[in-house]
């Protein structure tokens, strides 16, 4: 296995990716930062498209994002007359000892004057976060993340266990490891997951969160889950389910610091840190708990990627692979095809996880999805 | 070809021991016998198929009442919309 060589941040933290971002607190200061990365390449822009209201979840998911150590430096563009301030935000990520700059569009003169200043602010932090230190990074230092995405049935009966036995291999390392199921892909599951939760506290906040989507037979799954064999959201949640293994839950993350013990964790964002219930957001939300990478299953064959984490796509539908390997990492349609068992896809999965983790580029990221 | 094993290509999927249902790894058709490993390294179990089951569908390993709650990956789902007998397609007709 090749040693993962990562960058090493100022407070200790290393990544396995060496992002600049451009953050805009607001929905009025999102064009400009797409105007400066237009002239940059290498910076990723990401935010928050909303108004000037306040919101600490969306706050505190920023300053998560760029204190993350696969982003070396960030700029932050605000229009100025917003709640959610781009210096208290830099304020914040500065903390970590890493390069930051910020932008107020209004008091700096416009758009015009605010694309020199990001420029320059760009200029210098990329400067010093190319000169990370390289140092090697523990396979059981790195966390991994998984989700589904435009599940199918091939989901639930394939890339979904594959996913939970390469889970499983990191989990046994000591590693922490996150899952993330938004309330409807936990409909019905609170037995399940009671069951492996580590303490009885555990368990009753397991249950909590598997009773917050409402479990309506009427409610159907969409057209593309039906479409594929999936007919009940409760049928939904144990295939989603699958994906995190057979280990202990150690714990349900509900905000972005990082647990200070190795395992496996539930990942249930707050309510207000999302901007929309999507596949590129649940990335991006484990990536703000402090995932290094994400393992996302696929059946539909969704293209989407992320910002800050790369994410890794696992496909087990031969129709999709066969239709959109450009999009596709892992190919583990073998086992609808009767020739790879469960237990071989998983450790094919751990193996481009490692990969990537050691600097193999994932499609999406190839591909320029760095989706918001 | 030993009665303990099924043919060289995987044709159905059942996920968990005490499920109620299989799954189809390929389409298969009405009038086919197929079968379904009844739980990991298990006896095989031939289920003589009802109905067409397309690609990564579901169909009945056990006659189930209009009303009773189907079991996979060992846990409820949902429940039987009508009567549907073993070997026939479970789906969004028949399952809420």
């Amino acid at each position: 296995m090749k040693k993962i060589l990562g960058y090493q941040r100022p407070d200790g933290q290393v990544g396995i990716r060496n992002h600049i971002a451009l953050v805009y607190t607001n929905d009025c200061a999102k064009v400009t930062a797409r105007h400066v990365a237009a002239i940059a390449p290498n910076t990723h822009v990401f935010g928050w498209p909303h108004g000037c209201h306040w919101s600490q979840d969306a706050f505190n998911k920023l300053v998560a994002l760029c204190s993350h150590p696969n982003v070396g430096g960030a700029v932050i563009f605000g229009i100025g007359c917003e709640r959610i301030r781009a210096a208290d935000v830099a304020a914040q990520v500065a903390k970590t000892g890493k390069p930051t700059g910020w932008v107020n569009i209004e008091e700096g003169g416009g758009t015009i004057k605010a694309i020199e200043a990001g420029l320059r602010h760009v200029l210098r932090i990329t400067r010093e976060a190319s000169d990370a230190p390289r140092v090697e990074l523990a396979p059981q230092d790195l966390i991994l993340a998984v989700d589904c995405a435009a599940s199918d049935s091939t989901s639930g009966l394939a890339s979904n266990p594959a996913t939970g036995v390469a889970v499983d291999f990191h989990v046994d390392r000591g590693a922490i490891t996150y899952f993330l199921d938004v309330p409807e892909e936990l409909i019905g599951c609170g037995d399940c997951l009671a069951a492996r939760a580590c303490s009885h506290t555990v368990a009753a906040e397991l249950r909590k969160v598997a009773s917050v989507a409402p479990d309506d037979p009427k409610i159907k799954p969409p057209y593309g889950n039906i479409r594929g064999g999936i007919t009940t959201f409760r049928e939904k949640a144990a295939g989603a389910l699958a994906k995190s293994g057979t280990r202990p839950i150690q714990g349900v993350i509900t905000d972005f610091t990082r647990p200070t013990k190795g395992g496996l964790y539930l990942v249930s964002a707050p309510p207000d840190a999302w901007t929309n219930d999507s596949d590129p957001q649940c990335v991006q939300i484990m990536a703000a708990c402090g995932a290094h990478l994400v393992v996302e299953t696929t059946g539909c064959g969704t293209v989407t990627g992320g910002v800050v984490a790369p994410v890794i796509k696992v496909c087990a539908n031969p129709d999709t692979c066969a239709r959109e390997p450009d999009n596709i990492d892992v190919d583990i349609s073998g086992i609808i095809k009767g020739e790879m068992s469960i237990v071989d896809a998983g450790q094919i999965i751990y193996d481009e996880v490692m990969a990537v983790a050691a600097g193999r580029l994932t499609h999406a990221e190839i591909l320029g999805h760095f989706e918001d | 070809m030993s009665d303990t094993a099924q043919s060289s290509r995987r044709l159905t999927i059942k996920m968990g021991p005490t499920d109620d249902v299989a799954m189809a790894l390929e389409q298969l058709r009405a009038g086919a016998t197929v079968p379904v490993e009844s739980a990991p390294g298990g006896p095989i179990v031939q289920v003589a198929l009802i109905e067409d089951i397309p690609l990564g569908h579901k169909f009945a390993l056990r006659d189930i009442r209009a009303g009773e709650r189907i079991i996979k990956y060992n846990m409820e789902i949902g429940t039987a919309l009508k009567d549907i007998p073993r070997g026939a397609w479970v789906g969004e007709h028949n399952l809420e």
